[in-house]
């Protein structure tokens, strides 16, 4: 039996990543061999990265990966059009948690293959599980997830003697103080009108931290203009209104500006998606890594974790022609082998990035020894960490929660008005919702 | 009997992509707005439902009546601004010496560039801490150092009409320019003969001879107010609050974001409507002060 060069590097590469994932539960014999893939989702360095190792998926399966890039504002746009339009040019997508009710019927339940394969969806934290679940079926596997995460500057909370804070209340001593000492803003907030109600962030830990909700359980009655909400959305605008410790243009910011004054050094702190680390620490940011530290999610007292968690399930598309082969790559691409890999790599800052989703991926040794602990605090921030409501007419009342916050923090009208009428406002969009269903 | 359908054929090219470009998006659209049509709950056409999707429009959606007040108000601001501004440079720059070609030039480069991204640039501008903008006006005026403009319904409003006007002017201003080199120069020269001042000159002889052109730019101008989305959108996104959102902002929500497809099409009708109310009695309104 001869062996071509060819075939003795595939065969190789096979092996090796045979050995690479050993637990992938891959369809024998290389049933699709040649099927091309197409995945659409945005840009990230993570993906880049997994892009770099297709070639072992490509050896184990001979299935080929395309990744198919959008910018991020136009995911779900594209997502729907394609759907609507009945196409099949793309097998996989990504999607945001918070649309996954939206887009739904263009999204294939994967239930029978997670069962058929042994793929546990425990072997992510609660938040990233519910996230790709969408009313008791599980379309997704969350391959991109983000905790919030406290990031401060080190130099200057030594310097005014405080650590970092670890509750809302904290925020305020520990922000002012540095304020007072360093004379740069204390905490840069996002209280403006960005893509995807940003806002709703930090309102969210704050709401939920305060024992308060947006909807009772069966999402019929909005809760969040009652006494607990409002507490918590007057504690929330009040870093910039009362306490003045956020920087003045928060009135206006959106996440990035926000990340922006403080890897300009206007800002101490600033409490935002865990991938924005490499963002705060790299060559954009005038600060030095040394100077930029984290810490878990501030909360309403310690036996109250409480924060909003993201993720980015992959979804077999609907209408994809590739399903099975798709289910594949699906497998694949969200092995904890795979994300292990990609975030211990820093050998490429293109491709260099922190993500990771499954639970035993936060307390790897050897992801944190890399990322600096990074993932430990970040598997802190998930402690009780919740979504956004699984809602179909989400969108449009998170719009409307949106553009109360973005009104509330220029102190134009009190907390209960503002949030009777968006109460008013949530209410006539259920009712609009459920008169329309019958 | 050739010649005679020659010409039939000589247009139906251009009258089939007509039909396929515009008359079947509107016909479709008409027909999407009388049905239910949620994009989260099926790709295809939902149940006809007639004028529903009107009554509601019309009858239950504050916000619809929000967003028709501020895009009033801000087509209004926009139209007068724009050819207010752009009829001061076409006079500025209606000669021919280098200075004048040089700056027609430059100017051309605000409309060149696509509105997203004049949006996005005067985000940036008029950041509080970083922008270029609120810096300069800072220094000038001290005591709106670190103002956030985007923060303040006022201010937001100013802030969009500004970009706007920055970004359409230099259109107005070309097609003045060219009507200003079209005017007859006896009835100038003739003014300035009899020692008209430079303000009764325009205001008596140059502006009443450009008033067919300033009738097309009022029209064309109010028409691209009216639609106005991409500054919106990466600008202010509708805020603070709502006290940016227009009409054209709030049918791309209702479609793309909540996928109330059938809604949409509902309120995008009605814009179309008050596009064309406007534009029929505005052509009244000039076409019956013409003298006979």
């Amino acid at each position: 039996m001869v062996i071509d060069r060819r075939q003795l590097i595939g065969a190789g590469l096979g092996a090796g990543a045979a050995l690479a994932f050993p637990r992938l539960a891959l369809a024998l014999g290389k049933p699709f061999a040649g099927t091309a893939i197409n995945v659409l989702l945005p840009q990230g360095a993570q993906f880049r990265a997994q892009e770099k190792r297709f070639s072992q998926f490509e050896a184990l399966t001979g299935i080929k990966p395309v990744y198919n890039y959008v910018p991020y504002g136009q995911l779900r746009d594209k997502i729907a059009t394609e759907g609507v339009a009945n196409s099949s040019a793309f097998d996989i997508v990504c999607y945001q948690d918070s649309w996954g009710p939206g887009i739904a019927v263009y999204l294939q339940p994967i239930d029978d293959w997670l069962k058929r394969d042994g793929i546990s969806m425990d072997r992510y934290p609660q938040a990233y599980k519910q996230g790709s679940q969408i009313e008791g079926k599980t379309v997704g596997l969350p391959v991109r997830g983000h905790p919030q995460m406290l990031f401060y500057r080190r130099d200057l909370l030594e310097q005014a003697g405080v650590q970092p804070p670890k509750s809302w209340d904290e925020l305020v001593t520990v922000a002012d103080a540095v304020q007072k000492k360093s004379g740069i803003s204390g905490v840069a907030m996002y209280y403006g009108k960005g893509n995807g109600g940003q806002n709703l962030f930090l309102w969210l830990n704050h709401l939920w931290g305060a024992g308060g909700d947006i909807f009772t359980p069966d999402y019929r009655t909005t809760r969040f203009n009652e006494p607990a909400g409002v507490e918590a959305t007057q504690r929330y605008l009040d870093y910039l209104l009362k306490h003045k410790v956020a920087a003045p243009g928060s009135v206006q910011f959106v996440e990035a500006d926000a990340v922006n004054s403080v890897a300009q050094g206007n800002s101490a702190m600033v409490m935002v998606w865990w991938w924005v680390y490499p963002q705060l620490t790299g060559s954009q940011s005038t600060l030095k890594p040394e100077q930029v530290a984290f810490a878990p999610m501030p909360r309403y007292a310690p036996d109250k974790p409480a924060s909003y968690a993201l993720s980015l399930p992959f979804a077999v598309s609907a209408n994809s022609k590739n399903k099975d082969a798709a289910w594949e790559f699906m497998k694949w691409v969200s092995s904890p082998e795979l994300e292990v890999a990609c975030a211990t790599d820093k050998s490429d800052k293109d491709t260099a990035d922190i993500v990771v989703t499954h639970k035993s991926s936060f307390v790897d040794p050897k992801v944190n020894e890399v990322n600096n602990g990074l993932h430990r605090v970040a598997a802190q921030s998930l402690e009780g960490s919740r979504i956004m409501p699984q809602l179909k007419e989400w969108s449009q009342i998170a719009a409307v929660l949106e553009n109360t916050i973005s009104e509330l923090a220029t102190g134009a009208k009190p907390v209960k008005a503002g949030l009777d009428a968006a109460a008013q406002e949530a209410d006539r969009i259920l009712r609009r919702a459920g008169t329309r269903r019958g | 009997m050739q010649d005679r359908w020659l010409k039939y054929w000589l247009i139906a090219p251009a009258l089939l992509v007509i039909a396929g470009t515009l008359l079947y998006p509107l016909v479709s659209g008409l027909w999407y707005s009388l049905h239910e049509w949620k994009l989260s709950e099926s790709p295809t056409l939902g149940p006809f439902i007639g004028i529903e999707n009107y009554v509601l429009a019309v009858t239950d959606d504050p916000d619809l009546l929000n967003s028709g007040r501020v895009t009033l108000i801000f087509t209004f601001l926009s139209v007068v601004c724009t050819l207010t501004v752009a009829m001061m440079l076409a006079l500025l720059l209606a000669g021919n010496g280098r200075l004048e070609v040089n700056a027609r030039t430059l100017l051309v480069i605000p409309f060149a560039m696509s509105p997203a991204l004049v949006g996005v640039s005067w985000r940036f501008l008029l950041n509080p801490e970083f922008g270029g903008f609120s810096t300069l006006i800072g220094a000038l005026i001290p005591g709106l150092k670190g103002t956030s403009f985007l923060a303040d319904p006022t201010l937001a409003m100013t802030a969009l009409v500004i970009c706007d006007v920055w970004h359409s002017a230099p259109y107005f201003m070309l097609m003045f320019i060219g009507a200003l080199a079209s005017l007859p120069q006896e009835t100038v020269e003739a003014a300035q003969v009899d020692g008209a001042s430079k303000f009764r000159l325009f205001f008596e002889v140059v502006l009443p001879q450009l008033k067919p052109v300033l009738a097309i730019a009022v029209l064309l101008k109010v028409i691209f107010s009216l639609k106005v989305l991409d500054q919106v959108i990466t600008l202010t996104n509708g805020g603070p609050g709502t006290s940016t959102e227009t009409l054209a902002h709030f049918i791309y929500q209702t479609a793309f974001r909540w996928f109330d497809v059938g809604y949409a099409a509902a309120t995008a009708y009605l814009l179309a409507a008050l596009m064309a109310v406007f534009a029929v009695i505005y052509f009244q309104l000039i076409t019956e002060r013409r003298p006979a």
